[in-house]
């Protein structure tokens, strides 16, 4: 649940419980108003009836008139003498039949004695009452149309919150999600006056700056560092090479010379690979075009067919004759070579090299240790591997996995048989 | 046939006059831009080998200047940049060939033979070693009118020995050579062994002496005067 939505249901939550409450508030101060304004009349009336008792009235008769013309005023004649002070006024509730409406209904009742002609009479002067669960219903439903007006305006004024206010909390957020290091510049995040997303826009764009430039740093310094190693490299090439035309070169010098070469050979391929593992992180635009991925492993295959003999490995294929995908060339073949190498690589003499393209993916399976390989490892630039055979500079699958993502492809490993080692290219 | 090395590291530069002279070449050298600018446009030479990286400029602007005043001529760029758009910029701008630094010698050696061999004969090139006729165009080649059946990496490895006659290859340049980087993958030479094997047996098949010779595990050498 959205942030806002939470805030604006807790919100709502308490105010249904107000709203409820306040209903049943509400109906006991309005009763009590009511009331106190019904037994105030109701004692004036009784004082106006007192007094026409007094001044107006002459016999029992026109007591009894009285009532006949007005049935909320009634003298009920006592035994017994008149009081000699008037009592006090006794109010009550009483269900009574109204002739009228011809129901029984509450009325509000003051009854007092009285004396007449020596006579004692109890006075009883009343109104017909205000319905109570009519009161309680009219009630609820004025608080039911205010609570649905403060439901509407919080919904709208959330919605317009979140438009307005919060939106440059849903720009940055966007931007975040979006945002990858290897791209070129550190996202701008769209300025706001808002002092807390001022704040938070601002410590944001101070650590991806930060880490923007160390990432650069970084990135740069592996390119330069490829880049300087390779002229002394080109040098001791060469230097070699001159050294082994020497006249009267001896077998033991050439012992010495012989790994000067491997080793050259070595930090060749191993600088090569890092310069091609920095163009591929600095995602530098490589051309595509559409390349036929089963003449590629084709070519390929083809190429290793001494490696594969010399290491006595069986070679089991099963592509299809031809896979159009988009890619760049140099970077499909490096690709494909660092994966079947691996394979050839390290597998066991007499093993097996499996080699599958189906039009979803590229699978090239090899017999090895009967256990899986870490596959968080096996990724991992140039970092020691239990399995990392000597001579091997141990960038052949971290440039793979580079290439397929530069590429669009998936590159994962799979152990699903014993001692069956498999990479898996998803192409679609 | 009279080379420009165009480099600005003496070291690399002294290896490469050392090997190229002793192919015959006469080679002349430039170590800065404002030297191979001068040399480039006044003379012309068969083949120029570019340095990208010159102190006082861009090896790219050399080369665009000079296809403007000499366009068609042959140039082999080196460089330690081995970006894939340096590589196409540079062959886009007029280079024949781009070879990314460290390279081998013998390497750059036959693509200097390559390219002066497509320049100068267009078409009709044959290479006449001894008893052996290589139509290099054509992609045959005899032993005494014998004609001999290569494949295409031993006719490639043919045409890498022909190109540094006398000189050791290394089994590194020979690998690097027939199967680009995909060679460095693996630090034993079976497939190096196998393709020499190969071609020494068809040549001698043929009737051609031993013209290639094994250098203490080193290297190749061919050498007609030897045999």
């Amino acid at each position: 649940m959205k942030l806002l939505a939470r805030t604006t249901l807790i919100f709502l939550l308490y105010a249904s419980v107000v709203a409820v409450a306040g209903t049943f508030v509400y109906y006991e101060v309005i009763h009590r108003l009511y009331y106190n304004y019904v037994d105030r009349t109701l004692g004036r009336r009784k004082q106006r009836v007192e007094l026409a008792l007094r001044q107006e009235l002459r016999t029992p008769a026109d007591l009894s008139f009285w009532h006949r013309i007005d049935h909320n005023v009634e003298f009920v004649p006592l035994a017994g003498a008149p009081p000699a002070r008037p009592a006090a006024n006794a109010f009550r509730d009483r269900l009574m039949f109204n002739t009228l409406t011809g129901k029984n209904q509450y009325y509000r009742q003051v009854a007092g004695l009285v004396g007449f002609q020596g006579r004692a009479y109890r006075l009883e002067v009343r109104t017909s009452l205000l319905d109570g669960p009519a009161l309680l219903g009219g009630i609820v439903l004025a608080e039911a149309v205010l609570f649905g007006v403060l439901l509407g305006g919080m919904l709208l004024i959330q919605h317009v919150l979140a438009r307005r206010y919060w939106r440059p909390f849903y720009r940055t957020l966007g931007t975040l999600q979006q945002y990858q290091l290897d791209q070129h510049h550190a996202p701008t995040l769209e300025p706001t006056n808002i002092p807390e997303f001022k704040a938070l826009n601002a410590a944001i764009g101070r650590v991806l700056g930060r880490h923007q430039r160390l990432y650069q740093r970084q990135r740069e310094f592996a390119e330069n560092a490829a880049h300087e190693l390779q002229t002394p490299l080109a040098i001791l090439r060469t230097k070699l090479d001159l050294l082994v035309q020497a006249p009267g070169l001896t077998e033991e010098q050439a012992s010495h010379i012989e790994p000067l070469l491997a080793v050259t050979q070595r930090l060749t391929h191993l600088s090569r690979s890092l310069l091609l593992l920095t163009h591929l992180d600095q995602q530098l635009y490589f051309a595509t075009e559409t390349v036929d991925l089963a003449a590629v492993v084709r070519t390929h295959l083809g190429q290793l067919a001494e490696q594969l003999e010399s290491d006595q490995l069986t070679l089991e294929t099963d592509l299809v004759p031809s896979l159009r995908v988009s890619a760049n060339r140099s970077l499909l073949d490096i690709l494909v070579s660092n994966l079947l190498s691996n394979a050839i690589r390290h597998n066991v003499p007499g093993g097996q090299l499996r080699v599958v393209l189906t039009a979803h993916y590229l699978l090239v399976e090899n017999t090895g240790r009967p256990q899986a390989l870490p596959a968080d490892q096996l990724f991992a630039r140039l970092r020691p591997r239990p399995d990392r055979l000597p001579g091997s500079v141990g960038l052949g699958l971290p440039i793979a996995r580079q290439i397929c993502e530069t590429s669009g492809f998936l590159l994962s490993y799979h152990y699903e048989e014993p001692g069956r080692h498999q990479l898996r290219v998803r192409i679609s | 046939m009279k080379l420009l090395l165009v480099e600005d590291e003496p070291d690399l530069l002294a290896s490469l006059v050392s090997y190229l002279r002793a192919q015959h070449y006469v080679c002349e050298v430039a170590t800065t831009f404002a030297q191979a600018q001068e040399k480039m446009l006044l003379h012309s030479y068969e083949c120029i080998v570019l340095d990208l990286g010159l102190p006082g400029g861009d090896g790219l602007d050399l080369l665009r200047e000079l296809q403007k005043h000499h366009p068609g001529a042959a140039v082999i760029i080196t460089s330690a940049r081995a970006a894939v758009g340096d590589r196409i910029a540079g062959l886009e701008l007029g280079a024949d060939d781009y070879l990314p630094k460290p390279f081998y010698l013998p390497e750059l050696s036959a693509r200097i033979a390559a390219l002066v061999r497509r320049r100068h004969y267009q078409g009709t090139n044959l290479l006449c070693v001894g008893e052996l006729r290589v139509d290099v165009p054509a992609r045959r080649a005899a032993v005494a009118e014998r004609p001999l059946t290569l494949t295409r990496t031993e006719f490639d490895l043919l045409l890498l020995l022909l190109a540094n006659q006398g000189r050791v290859v290394t089994k590194g340049a020979i690998a690097e050579h027939l199967s680009g980087d995909a060679a460095e993958q693996f630090d034993t030479f079976e497939n190096v062994y196998a393709h020499v094997k190969n071609l020494k047996r068809k040549l001698t098949e043929a009737g051609a002496p031993s013209y290639i010779r094994m250098v203490y595990g080193l290297g190749y050498r061919f050498d007609v005067s030897e045999a």
